[in-house]
């Protein structure tokens, strides 16, 4: 067990690596960069040059690489191009924001794919199921800008209900962008929970309780839900991993401060060491959550934690199998 | 099956309904919008309207919020110069000398005197009354300090590096010595970048100190990239503010800006879209504050290299481009069309008329033939552009050119995309703007200097010589006779097509009064008032 | 239950086994309302897609402007009304369909060739090369799609095949990751072994045997990766990275729209609904393939 949470941790390095040499590169073939931000539009490319050499912008990209890395390395991770301030801060500043943001959509997702999943199975084949389904998948279908305004229109403009944009007024201005991400997340999850169901609902046990006399009511309550339940939390994991990188257009139309318009910023803005750190970071708690969900079934689910036990590869090959399901 | 279909059929009806409803909150219009705005033909040329005066007896409300378009991401004057940043600077910061946008003449603000001799030595006199955030006093010594630090800034060196020497006589007196004559060096000390910071404050290292200044606003909090909130100046030299607290708040989504109005949540939205002023001027509750922006968006031809180093191809473009439709389209009808390169505002400008491109498909043909191009070899054109306004205008064009033989090929850029490779030359022609300052020596940039903004990397010795002469140039009549000659030159050439300047707006809660409107979009918030209706 | 079990018998023969698997799919998913559903509004719009060509007069009818009858209202002459230049919603959105649905399944395309390619090597040559197949896979997974697909596109300028490039990169993970664990389960099988032994070479196992095997959940993954790369192009469009002008692209359509959203929503709702549609019908297509693939969920 230690050493498959050790081995799992060991492998995240070559994963940041990989990702920020990838970003940073990557980056770097757009035309333009943070001198042409900065300097003013009367300055003569002189001055531009020397701006440059100031940032540090003139060297090849791989030397600005390693020395970055060489900082990151000790857990820095570097200041940004065109604001007085490090990347860390900028991140921490923006992050809890994005997380309430995330935390609430998932919630708000959970809340509604579940009934809507167990309803779907309960009826599979009929009306109600393809109901069911469209509704589902309908916030997905919409793109999150175009919803977004829509409802912005409808409920802060015409409705008057609820602010339209900002994160100043606690819960109230939490609700449209909420609404607008869960919803995207919701095929997802009912799909999931919809076909676990279907699995569980015909085991044998179901059939003897059924048999016995139990209402369907406590049949789907009781025995079933508790059953299907992993598959439907390794989805919950990989929605909360993803979080962090998910609200880059709600928090443009909800003029959200989080960290998805910090990295959209600072892209135009041509800040490598702001998007290159905010992409790290994004992507470690994506890994880090997803590797917090596996241990949380080891505890949960006797039969997996035997599996870890006896060969560490079997649970690799268990995960991605959940994922290819997940997708 | 069929039921599910029925089904399935409702829902989307529904869906669809909800949809319509959801954005139809104003009735159909029955017209187009262009028709149902107000037909406001104001002249490009007009000086703008005076600030309102704050209504004497009135009730002030103590907090204003904005929306803006563009996120602050620096608290140092020297070291950014866009639109968002220079709201703040003219709230926080003083300049040596101020500009007044209704008679464009230069007045006195921390500096009370200025004078010279040949216009290159300048002497100015200082205030003795004017006091630093931090209680600190303002001497001649932070002016020269702030100076001597901003040659190596990103924003301010363009203004510090030509002053050669800055003496300091007294606690009140200083004088600078440029590397070259400039009649037009006291106007630079209006802009921003000449903002004097507290040497004491930054050198002692105290919490903001980049942030101290000594206006009539302090730099209360902030949060780079969300908001910035100042407080009173309860201590200012000059005319109290009026409100206890402003807060300029980041909104980059100018539809949402305008709902966030529309809701009470912010009291002023910068540049709303001119698609959606009418729900402004139809809420009794909200006013439409407008100004003539001098920012020039033109079409710049690279005259370096490329297919438009070709004078004819140059000029076809020019008179094949029926800007009417570009301004009619892009802008709503809420633009006019430029008579030169140069700004409305900038001295020098000879009034349009005779330099004006009219659209003439016929001329434009009558070039491209001498060049062997037509509808049946057709030429083939590359127009760089940026989201929004340029990319409709690239857009227009194409449609208006093809039938001349040119097809336009539109290579969308971000904006910093855009501003590289044009500095680089890498463009055929790209659409471009540029705010034009009132000081006849600021088009220099445009079309006479190796700066980025030479969009069209023009290095003309006609145009370079009148330049240089015009600068050092102490006689009026001469001077403006020289800049109408450069102007004369460029509509001969076809360096650029100047398109148009739009028309831009504010939408204010009723009641807000005090902006200061600069044609350059860098906006004057400090005197704003809130008054209770 | 066990009568309509196939008949593992037929495994020798792949091509049989594999007719008949998809028979049997296509017998259950026409009992399935939503699937059939997806399929006729995909069927339609791939026709229109095709025809779009043949009616509409690119320069006239979808990218000529007339600006004298711009921003209209629905009307006899423009049914969907016409856009700030006086075009054809109707006409735009028709052979909008070209490049909407070609984004979709060129972006797929790639991370199939790729992804399946890659899955397929990894799963059935398994050691070291797996192992850093996987890392790669593991790396490109690790970044939110969305943000992927951002920086590359950012970075490699605009184009409709960058958008594609972007888009289809960011979609490869999944599909290295669905072949690689269904090569792992058949890899092993009697016909694979026999193959082999009768002296395949590695390729030719993978292409003819391994992968017919394969192909449920790759078919299922690829239905629903299109619907996502229309709604990513979108997104991209709004932040201003989407297919270039005049091209009427569903998204740029959308995106563009939305300053008149208010006074004038026809040109955000029709496009919108599009989207939404052809999403909506390639999701239910995706989940009837995915019941019906799936021997387990036989009733």
């Amino acid at each position: 067990m230690h050493r498959y949470v050790l081995k799992r941790i060991i492998l995240l390095i070559p994963v940041l690596l990989g990702v920020s040499m990838l970003v940073y590169c990557i980056l770097d073939l757009a035309p333009g960069d943070a001198a042409d931000i900065l300097a003013p539009d009367d300055a003569t490319l002189e001055e531009k040059e020397a701006l440059r050499e100031e940032l540090g912008l003139n060297r090849p990209v791989l030397v600005r690489y390693f020395e970055y890395m060489w900082k990151l390395l000790h857990g820095d991770l570097g200041e940004s191009y065109l604001s007085p301030v490090s990347v860390w801060s900028a991140f921490t500043q923006k992050a809890p924001n994005t997380l309430k943001l995330g935390l609430a959509s998932v919630i708000f997702a959970v809340g509604t794919s579940l009934p809507l999943g167990i309803y779907a199975a309960r009826h599979r084949g009929s009306w109600k199921d393809a109901i069911s389904m469209i509704l589902a998948i309908l916030g997905l279908s919409m793109p999150n800008f175009w919803l977004g305004l829509l409802l912005m229109l409808l409920f802060a403009l015409r409705l008057g209900w609820l602010p339209s944009g900002g994160a100043d007024m606690g819960l109230r201005s939490l609700i449209l962008p909420t609404i607008t991400i869960g919803t995207g997340m919701m095929a997802t999850l009912t799909r999931t929970t919809r076909s676990s169901m279907l699995d569980v609902i015909r085991q044998d046990y179901l059939r003897t309780a059924r048999a016995k006399g139990v209402t369907e009511e406590v049949v789907i309550k009781k025995h079933a839900l508790k059953n299907a339940l992993i598959p439907i939390i390794t989805i919950i994991g990989t929605m909360l991993g993803g979080i962090l990188g998910g609200a880059t257009l709600t928090e443009s139309v909800f003029s959200w401060p989080g960290v998805g318009r910090l990295i959209i910023d600072s892209l135009n803005g041509r800040d490598t060491p702001v998007v290159t750190g905010c992409i790290i970071m994004t992507t470690m708690f994506f890994s880090v959550v997803l590797l917090a969900v596996d241990l949380i079934y080891a505890f949960v689910d006797p039969r997996i934690k035997a599996q870890y036990a006896s060969k560490s590869k079997k649970g690799g090959e268990k995960k991605d199998g959940e994922k290819a399901a997940t997708a | 099956m069929k039921k599910a279909l029925a089904m399935l059929l409702c829902v989307l009806l529904v869906v669809s309904l909800l949809a319509g409803c959801g954005s139809k909150t104003e009735p159909a219009p029955s017209t187009t919008p262009a028709e149902t705005k107000p037909a406001e033909t104001t002249p490009a040329q007009t000086t703008p309207a005076a600030p309102t005066p704050a209504p004497a007896e009135a009730k002030f409300k103590d907090d204003i919020i904005i929306g803006i378009g563009g996120k602050i991401i620096d608290i140092d004057p020297q070291e950014n110069s866009n639109t968002q940043h220079n709201y703040y600077f003219r709230c926080v910061f003083d300049t040596p000398l101020d500009f007044n946008n209704q008679t464009s003449e230069l007045e006195p603000n921390v500096c009370t005197e200025w004078s010279t001799e040949d216009g290159k030595t300048w002497n100015f006199t200082l205030r003795d009354d004017v006091y630093f955030h931090n209680g600190e006093k303002m001497t001649a010594n932070d002016v020269k300090w702030t100076f001597e630090r901003g040659k190596d800034s990103s924003s301010s060196s363009s203004l510090c590096k030509p002053m050669e020497e800055i003496t300091v006589i007294d606690d009140t007196h200083f004088s600078i010595t440029l590397a070259s004559v400039n009649v037009d060096f006291p106007y630079m000390l209006t802009l921003p970048t000449a903002s004097i910071l507290c040497q004491k404050a930054v050198e002692g290292g105290e919490k903001d100190a980049l942030g101290i200044g000594s206006g009539p606003w302090v730099l209360d909090s902030y949060e780079f990239g969300d908001f910035l909130k100042m407080t009173r100046n309860d201590n200012f030299w000059g005319e109290k503010a009026k409100a206890k607290s402003l807060t300029l708040r980041y909104m980059p989504e100018a539809s949402a800006r305008l709902i966030a109005l529309e809701n009470g949540e912010i009291d002023v939205c910068a540049d709303p879209d001119s698609n959606e002023l009418s729900h402004v001027t139809s809420n009794d509750k909200l006013e439409l504050q407008t100004y003539t922006s001098s920012s020039i968006q033109y079409l710049a031809f690279n005259c370096e290299k490329g297919i438009f180093t070709n004078e004819n191809l140059r000029l076809a473009m020019c008179y094949g481009i029926d800007r009417d439709e570009l301004v009619d389209v892009v802008f709503n009808g809420r633009a006019t069309k430029c008579g030169s390169t140069w700004g409305w505002n900038e001295y020098g400008y000879n009034g349009g008329g005779i330099t004006e491109y009219t659209y003439d498909a016929e001329k434009a043909a009558e070039y491209l033939a001498k060049e062997g191009y037509g509808p049946n070899n057709p030429l083939t054109v590359h127009c760089a552009v940026s989201a929004g306004t340029r990319k409709s205008m690239g857009e227009l064009i194409q449609s208006q050119l093809k039938p001349l033989g040119i097809n336009i090929v539109i290579d969308e850029y971000d904006t910093a995309g855009l501003s590289t490779m044009t500095t680089a030359g890498d463009h055929e022609c790209a659409f471009y703007g540029c705010g034009t300052n009132v000081f006849g020596d600021d088009i220099t940039r445009l079309i006479d200097s190796n700066t980025g903004v030479n969009k069209s990397h023009l290095h003309d010795p006609q145009v370079h010589e009148l330049m240089d002469a015009a600068r050092q140039e102490l006689d009026d009549a001469k001077r403006t006779q020289m800049y109408h000659d450069v102007q004369q030159r460029l509509f001969d050439i076809g360096a650029y097509l100047p398109v148009c300047t739009a028309e831009a707006d504010f939408a204010v809660k009723k009641g807000i009064g005090g902006i200061d409107y600069y044609p350059t979009s860098h906006h004057d918030f400090s005197e704003i008032y809130f008054a209770e209706q | 239950m066990a009568k309509k079990q196939q008949q593992p018998k037929l495994d020798a023969n792949g091509e049989r086994k594999q007719r008949s698997q998809f028979g049997e799919a296509w017998h259950r998913m026409k009992k399935d309302k939503g699937a059939m559903l997806g399929l006729a509004v995909v069927s339609i719009l791939v026709l229109v897609a095709i025809l779009s060509n043949f009616l509409l007069d690119y320069d006239t009818d979808v990218v000529g402007m007339n600006t004298k009858e711009r921003l209209q209202a629905p009307n006899a002459k423009h049914l969907l009304a016409t856009d700030e230049y006086g075009r054809d919603i109707l006409f735009r959105i028709l052979y909008g369909s070209r490049y909407s649905l070609s984004v979709g399944l060129v972006a797929v395309a790639i991370a199939l060739v790729a992804g399946v390619t890659l899955g397929a090597i990894a799963g059935y040559k398994g050691g070291a090369v797996e192992e850093v197949i996987m890392r790669f896979t593991d790396i490109f997974s690790s970044v939110p799609n969305m943000l992927m697909a951002l920086v590359v596109v950012s970075a490699l300028g605009q184009s409709m095949l960058n958008l594609m490039i972007a888009i289809g990169v960011t979609s490869i993970p999944q599909f290295v990751r669905i072949t690689r664990a269904t090569v792992l389960t058949v890899r092993n099988q009697e016909y694979v072994e026999s193959a082999r032994a009768i002296g395949l070479s590695t390729p030719q196992i993978i292409i003819s045997h391994i992968l017919p095997n394969s192909l449920s959940p790759i078919i299922v993954q690829t239905t629903l990766r299109v619907a996502s790369a229309i709604i990513s192009a979108s997104s991209l469009s709004f932040l201003g990275l989407g297919i270039p002008a005049p091209n009427p692209e569903w998204g740029s359509m959308l995106s563009g729209g939305r300053k008149f959203i208010r006074d004038y929503p026809y040109m955000t709702l029709y496009p919108g609904l599009a989207i939404m549609i052809t999403v909506l019908s390639l999701n239910l297509l995706g989940d009837g393939l995915r019941d019906a693939l799936d021997p387990k969920l036989k009733n």
